[in-house]
């Protein structure tokens, strides 16, 4: 099959997987809505289950889309731009530093509405930090790059330890909760969605070009790619993604780092494909997983990190001894 | 001509390459660029790809400088091929070869039929039919040093700048390469520069040369002066006596 018509009959099958694990989302918690009741409330029949389907459900599910979708292009980024498999969104320290301005900001004592700011902020500020100490004298490798990433994040790692340590003990739960990431303190799931469609849009234009990026720089340098450029659009793009996602939902593990791995094993690397199917399935898994997490040991709520691996690890270790 | 320098002085950090060095490579010219380790070899090469700048001098392909070109209309006239990088990922030996076809593709184009016959004749050029779907991480090293001169030919440019093009590969191959881009010389008008380690092989398919004594000294001109033994043990620090009658492959 022409790769265009594959890739096309990829995403569709991808967008079919996204729409049925939303649908699930609506449908299933302690008190189960009939799907044909969540078709009703969505196309604006006044039913019982149209506030528990919009006011409840609805944003929890499309915020787990956006986030995972979030990580998983982020991932897939980064595993590009440092030509490292085992990047994640969180390997340049984002997560880290959002991490301490929201430990900061519930120290304090602040309003839980200034969590999301503190968050963005903290995670702004790592991201430029390491890009300005990584791009110090002008030379801009992978390793050094990687290599600030991991110590600026130990760096935050620490800070985050020290103001647990701190703490009083009545807030280290909610510290501890936040750190764990998790869907139920997402109010909002416009700003995610926004910025996962924002950070397609700017991604994919430079897919073929991330192809060659990944075989190297010079190469692709050769082949006629901006390097510099290009280098300087995908750490923005994935920062900023990953900062989205970390000020919605907290620093969610598993999924930046998998995802893309698990659709790369099925499908291939060809990021004009990669990137959006990441995406995709990244919010698919997100939103199961927690799904699943609210539902499965209900009234107790599961971390949605925990299930996030429970479903992926089996999926990507038969992936990866298919042959 | 293809490619022109003009007083070209590279240097990289404190090390001096070479203070001024002449250059013309028009169609059909085979250069070789000789030297010992460190002296500088693959920044020279670099640096005539344009893919790092020149501290002094001109620097002309089809005569006009590298910027005036622009990344993408430069990369549909020269060709690269860089000592190997490894490939952190997965993908197939088509898909590798596929890569060389970027610069003719639209932003949003994708490899067409045409373009996949370009590429599946130059895997055939260098002997390598059939390896369209093996993974590159399962071939041997002679094999992925030949994709990687399969996905340079897929480009199709007029000038070839290869870094050590003949590393990992056997015997045969290494004849078979230098044959096929001496072809490519003679009958398409190409252009070739080539950073070689056997000065032998310098003299037969070689017209041109540069020496590069790594301490900024360098020679350059016709290969039949340059490569006699008394300039080739003073670039190589080792005596070097030349033999007649020896076994050469045919």
């Amino acid at each position: 099959m022409p790769a265009r018509r594959r890739a096309f009959v990829v995403l569709a099958l991808l967008v079919a997987l996204s729409l049925a694990s939303l649908m699930m989302a609506l449908a299933a918690g302690s008190f189960a809505v009939p799907l044909r009741e969540v078709l009703a409330a969505l196309s604006g029949a006044e039913t019982s289950a149209r506030a528990i389907v919009f006011e409840l459900r609805l944003p929890r599910a499309l915020a787990g889309f956006a986030v995972g979708g979030l990580l998983a292009l982020a991932g897939g980024l980064m595993q590009v731009l440092l030509r490292n498999p085992l990047a994640d969104p969180y390997v340049l320290g984002i997560s880290g530093g959002a991490g301490v301005g929201v430990l900061f900001a519930m120290l304090m004592g602040l309003s839980s509405l200034f969590i999301p700011g503190f968050a963005f902020v903290g995670a702004l500020a790592a991201m430029l930090l390491v890009f300005g100490l990584a791009h110090g004298d002008g030379s801009w490798t992978q390793t050094r790059l990687l290599l600030t990433g991991v110590v600026v994040a130990a760096g935050c790692g620490a800070i985050v330890a020290l103001l647990l340590t701190l703490a009083p003990e009545q807030k280290v739960h909610g510290m501890l909760f936040w750190l764990m990431g998790d869907l139920s303190q997402a109010v909002d799931a416009r700003p995610a969605l926004v910025m996962l469609a924002a950070a397609l849009v700017i991604a994919l234009p430079f897919a073929r070009e991330l192809n060659l990026l990944a075989r190297g720089a010079d190469l692709a340098a050769s082949l006629g790619v901006e390097i510099a450029a290009l280098r300087r659009i995908v750490y923005f793009v994935a920062s900023l993604a990953t900062a989205a996602a970390v000020t919605t939902a907290g620093s969610i593990g598993f999924v930046g780092l998998i995802v893309p791995h698990l659709v790369r094993l099925a499908i291939g690397n060809d990021q004009r494909l990669l990137l959006p199917a990441a995406a995709l399935a990244g919010g698919s898994l997100l939103v199961l997983a927690d799904t699943a997490s609210r539902t499965l040991w209900a009234p107790q709520q599961l971390p949605v990190g925990v299930l996030t691996a429970l479903i992926g690890v089996p999926v990507f270790l038969y992936l990866l001894g298919r042959k | 001509m293809i490619l022109s320098a003009r007083n070209l002085a590279v240097s990289v950090g404190l090390h001096k390459v070479c203070l001024s060095l002449d250059l013309e490579l028009g169609p059909g010219s085979r250069l070789a660029i000789l030297g010992r380790n460190g002296a500088g070899k693959s920044t020279l090469l670099a640096t005539l790809a344009g893919l790092r700048p020149q501290e002094a001098g001109t620097l002309l392909l089809e005569g006009k400088p590298y910027a005036d070109w622009g990344p993408r209309k430069a990369a549909k006239r020269r060709g690269w091929l860089g000592q190997d990088a490894g490939e952190p990922f997965a993908s197939t030996v088509l898909e590798t070869v596929l890569v060389g076809r970027h610069p003719h593709l639209s932003r949003w184009g994708w490899e067409s039929e045409e373009d996949l016959a370009i590429a599946q004749r130059a895997l055939a050029q260098l002997g390598l039919s059939g390896f369209e779907a093996r993974e590159i991480h399962t071939l041997s090293g002679g094999e992925y040093q030949r994709v990687r001169l399969a996905a340079l030919l897929a480009q199709g440019p007029r000038l070839y700048l290869l870094d050590e093009p003949l590393a990992h590969l056997d015997l045969n191959h290494q004849i078979a390469t230098l044959d096929l881009f001496a072809r490519l010389a003679r009958e398409a008008g190409a252009a070739v520069a080539m950073v070689l380690h056997d000065p032998n092989l310098a003299l037969r398919y070689c017209d041109q040369v540069v020496l590069l004594y790594g301490d900024s000294r360098h020679r350059a001109g016709p290969a039949a002066e340059l490569l006699e033994a008394t300039i080739l043990s003073d670039l190589y620090g080792h005596p070097l006596r030349r033999v007649e009658n020896f076994f050469v492959p045919e």
